[in-house]
């Protein structure tokens, strides 16, 4: 082999194990098995008639479920190694980041394989955009907030939506209150998960030790 | 006596940390040196109550802590500071000795005092109400010393008390660890040898889960005479046994 | 061979020996006032108390003036529904501490045992919940009291929540305890969350131990005008306070069975609590079983108190000068004006016909799978209103959703009743369906003609019936919306509505009878 491709395989092999100590840092093999878990809820949730009808009641376990999703994603982002970790190298940020979308699109297909064959209201396409705003308001709460504040967020906006969908907003920063065809909806959650992705990548999950 | 085990062990699965050991132990400072893996933190954890034996006998403050009643007793009267330490980073330094005095069921009307005796001791009166996050290393291992001391414990178990310390507070400590061996037992597990020297009366060398060598700290130092290997006079004798133990 | 390792001459000092007891006592407090000033919860109180202003509060004063239309919300469950997720989460981070912290080890070799050490612990962050809880009810029922015009307040709501709040913050702790990963506190935090939204959509008796409550979907809905003509019920709220005072003190229990928590004697003491929890939860769960629920009230025999089957007597307040006078109970008289003339219209168009109510009286709110807003009953005929109608006060009536030709929302149950204009577009046309129903009849295509003419003549166009095609459950109401433009029953009907009020009444007193006995045909009409 010529010493060029030798160094590209070695540097390559370097990189597939730092990502995969990365990974294991972040408990993110307990996190796809919960969010494996996240899709069995779905399914379980359909099958016995949780999620039936068109009506309100029909709307609020699965964006519990996609909470639930959403929450496990930016739990993942915690760093265990503290301030440590951000006197090293300019790789970590590519990490959080490459870490943060792998699992949010990991969650979005668990839950899509398991709300089918049925299908909730909203299909894929509500799955995918309620995925993406929680993981944004998730990511962000994660990023300002420390502790149980950062799960406080996203449970806070879950509140609100659920409130929202009774009351039948159209407010398109309550997603999950607007139809899935609703382009003003559908910016908005894409940009949260941007704002969000950003923040966890940049600033990574705040930790309560911080000063 | 305060220690007393004979032929003490403890495995962790097919691992034998502590392959029999045997010692009395009364007032006084004794030095814990060995090298890494050697089963000095698996000992002290037993001593500290934490883990029970595997087999042999172990009686500390004159009770069984192998009796429930015993070892609330004992717990009472050791102070311990893991390798380790834990802490809350929201409690203040007095907050988070307060809460080892009383969950040392410390009498409360005395906890007050004890609180700020300890704090006193390890020179952090100053920094009394700060936050523990706010505090460096060093000053982290001290509120961890205050902790163990705060209910002037008979038994005192220090896991690599000085890790972080500067000269000046080494020196300090080792005259605290001289002042509490006058009434208590003091066991420090260390890997710094002039430590031991400068505050151990008694120094104990394990390697492979055994006692190496029991002695005075000028013992170990002559024993070392004939050894090259080492900068001072205890880090000689200190190679000297592991050379011996190792052949 | 032992080596005797001592210093001589050198003695122990001796020691006060500890005292327990009282000195026990204080230290258990100081260890409390500790653990209140640094724990996590103090947190939550701001995001709990946001989420109850926003949801409970700000919908409970857009209800009816009276006690049990403006704690509707509260005994649905809604505030607590507005806490619990936070608090079983923010229990479980709390729960964890030591686990996170790395302090495990170091606590573990204290004196003090394991069980009171996280009893403690729990206590401070439970202290602060029920201070929270307590400060926005307490607020709120403050609020109701400065503009009620009647009812009662009701005390066991208050009880139901902050018991449950207890328990889901003892149950959210013991898990945080067990499961000391990063991952617990959100989802105990979602589960809890998801356990509240399953169990308010829960038919049958057992989700009646659930605090939150769907007027959809329950056996034993929250009624708007509970306290007004019945005592609150109690026989369930104490089911449900022995049930999650049964699930707090098991999980309490599960804190001390474990092997760091001391000896054998408190460790069995630790499972004996946790044991007396399952009994006392299962025994709810018993008693749950036992109940029968007639006209969404409650009742449970082992537990009843036969007071609360007593109406509270009144003296009805009425419109004195109608024809059809309209009696309301004295806690809604604000809205007996706007009633009396709302309805105006159609019972002038009917007073005095053979068969037509001589008053109307409000009742209890009939709860079934469809609320009543009116029916005819008794001789000489009465008409019965309700003034409980939708879900949350706002004005739907079908449990699918509001009517789509209704702007969302429509409008507050107060805004509803002190407006005559609303309820003649709203509740004019069901008044009015019970009413001919009773009168004429809608069996046939003659009487369906005349009571559709009546409720022209009485302000309710054919229009309004075909116009909300589907959207009202009143099956009565959908036999009308059957007779569309065209039809001959139509063309009767407008005919009938075009006559005058004389002729009309003169011909409805000649034939009358044979109309409701079936003998008339559309050709036999004017």
């Amino acid at each position: 082999m010529p010493p060029a491709a030798t160094s590209t395989f070695r540097t390559g092999l370097a990189n597939s194990r730092l990502l995969r100590l990365f990974l294991l840092s972040r408990h993110v093999p307990t996190a796809l098995a919960l969010l494996v878990g996240c899709g069995v809820a779905m399914q379980l949730a359909i099958r016995v008639h949780w999620i039936a009808g068109t009506g309100a009641s029909s709307q609020a376990v699965p964006i519990l479920i996609e909470g639930a999703a959403a929450l496990i994603v930016t739990v993942a982002a915690r760093s265990p190694f503290g301030e440590v970790e951000r006197a090293v190298g300019g790789r970590t940020p590519w990490l959080r980041l490459g870490a943060t979308l792998g699992l949010a699109t990991f969650a979005v297909v668990a839950l899509i394989l398991g709300a089918e064959p049925h299908g909730i209201l909203g299909g894929n396409v509500g799955i995918l955009r309620s995925m993406a705003g929680l993981t944004g308001v998730a990511g962000l709460s994660a990023a300002v907030f420390a502790g149980p504040l950062a799960s406080a967020g996203p449970l806070l906006y879950l509140g609100i939506a659920e409130f929202g969908i009774n009351a039948q907003w159209t407010s398109p920063w309550i997603w999950p209150c607007c139809p899935t065809h609703d382009r003003g909806a559908a910016i908005t959650a894409a940009l949260a998960l941007v704002a969000g992705l950003l923040a966890i990548a940049v600033r990574g999950a705040r930790e309560t030790s911080d000063q | 006596m305060n220690i007393e085990m004979d032929d003490l062990t403890r495995r962790f699965g097919r691992t034998q940390a502590v392959a029999g050991v045997s010692l009395q132990a009364g007032a006084g400072v004794y030095g814990l040196l060995g090298p890494n893996g050697a089963g000095k933190t698996s000992l002290l954890r037993m001593l500290a109550t934490v883990i029970p034996p595997s087999s042999g006998t172990l009686r500390l403050l004159g009770r069984d802590p192998g009796a429930a009643a015993g070892r609330r007793e004992i717990r009472r009267k050791i102070g311990y500071l893991p390798q380790d330490l834990g802490y809350y980073p929201g409690f203040t330094v007095v907050e988070f000795v307060e809460y080892f005095a009383l969950l040392k069921e410390v009498p409360s009307s005395k906890v007050p005092a004890a609180v700020a005796a300890a704090v006193e001791r390890v020179e952090l009166g100053g920094k009394a109400k700060a936050k523990l996050r706010t505090l460096s290393g060093g000053m982290l291992r001290r509120v961890g010393i205050a902790q163990a001391i705060v209910n002037e414990p008979e038994l005192l178990l220090f896991d690599e008390p000085t890790a972080g310390l500067d000269p000046e507070q080494r020196v300090t400590f080792r005259a605290l660890l001289r002042d509490l061996g006058e009434t208590s037992t003091v066991v420090v597990s260390t890997h710094l040898v002039e430590d031991v020297g400068a505050a151990c009366s008694q120094v104990v060398l394990m390697y492979d889960g055994k006692f190496a060598y029991r002695g005075t700290p000028a013992e170990l130092a002559a024993r070392g005479d004939e050894h090259s290997v080492g900068d001072a006079p205890l880090e000689r004798g200190y190679s000297a046994v592991l050379s011996g133990v190792r052949s | 061979m032992t080596d005797v390792a001592t210093l001589a001459d050198r003695r122990p000092v001796p020691r006060e020996p500890h005292r327990h007891g009282s000195a026990l006592r204080l230290a258990s407090g100081r260890l409390l006032r500790l653990e209140l000033r640094r724990s996590p919860m103090l947190l939550m109180i701001p995001v709990g108390v946001f989420l109850f202003w926003f949801d409970t509060y700000r919908s409970s004063m857009m209800l009816d003036p009276t006690w049990g239309s403006q704690t509707l919300l509260l005994r649905q469950g809604s505030a607590l529904e507005d806490f619990a997720p936070f608090v079983a989460g923010f229990a479980a981070w709390t729960g964890a501490r030591d686990g996170r912290r790395r302090t495990a080890e170091q606590i573990g070799v204290t004196a003090l045992p394991r069980w009171a050490a996280r009893l403690s612990s729990w206590a401070a962050a439970t202290f602060w919940v029920v201070l929270a809880h307590g400060f926005c009810l307490a607020i709120l029922y403050m609020s109701i009291d400065s503009h009620v015009t009647g009812g009662s307040a009701p005390w066991w709501p208050v009880i139901v929540d902050l018991t449950g709040l207890i328990a889901m913050s003892a149950i959210g702790f013991a898990l945080g305890v067990m499961l000391p990963s990063r991952f617990t506190a959100p989802l105990v935090a979602i589960v809890v969350f998801m356990i509240l939204t399953v169990t308010r959509t829960a038919p049958g008796k057992y989700a009646m131990l659930s605090p939150a409550v769907s007027p959809m979907y329950s056996l034993s809905p929250a009624k708007a005008d509970a306290g007004v003509f019945y005592p609150y019920g109690s026989d369930l709220p104490k089911v449900q306070v022995f049930f999650w005072v049964g699930l707090a003190v098991l999980a309490l229990g599960t804190l001390g069975v474990s092997a760091v928590c001391g000896g054998r004697l408190a460790r069995l003491g630790a499972a004996v609590t946790a044991a007396a929890g399952v009994a006392l939860a299962a025994t709810a769960v018993g008693l749950v079983g036992t109940a029968t629920v007639v006209d969404g009230r409650v009742t449970i025999a082992a537990v009843h108190d036969s007071s609360q089957d007593v109406p509270i007597s009144y003296t009805p307040s009425c419109s004195g000068s109608a024809a059809i006078p309209v009696c309301v109970n004295p806690a809604y008289q604000d809205y007996l004006p706007s009633i009396a003339a709302g309805l105006a219209p159609l019972l002038d168009a009917v007073a005095g016909l053979p068969g037509a109510p001589v008053r109307a009286n409000q009742v209890p709110s009939v709860t079934d799978s469809l609320p009543v807003v009116a029916s005819v009953t008794g001789s000489p005929a009465t008409l019965d209103l309700s003034l409980s109608v939708g879900d949350q006060g706002l004005m739907w009536i079908s449990p699918s959703g509001p009517p789509s030709s209704v702007t969302m929302p429509c409008c507050s149950s107060r805004t509803l009743w002190s407006s005559s204009e609303l309820i003649g577009l709203e509740i004019k046309p069901l008044v009015g369906v019970a009413v001919v129903k009773s009168m004429v009849g809608l069996s046939d295509d003659a009487q369906q003609a005349v009571s559709l003419g009546l409720l022209e003549s009485g302000g309710v166009p054919a229009s309004e019936f075909v116009s909300r095609d589907g959207q009202f459950p009143d099956a009565n109401v959908q036999i009308l919306e059957k007779v569309l433009p065209g039809t001959p029953t139509y063309e009767a009907a407008q005919r009938f509505a075009a006559m005058s009020a004389q002729a009309r009444h003169a011909w409805l007193v000649a034939h009358l009878d044979l109309l409701r006995a079936g003998r008339l045909t559309l050709a036999d009409l004017p």
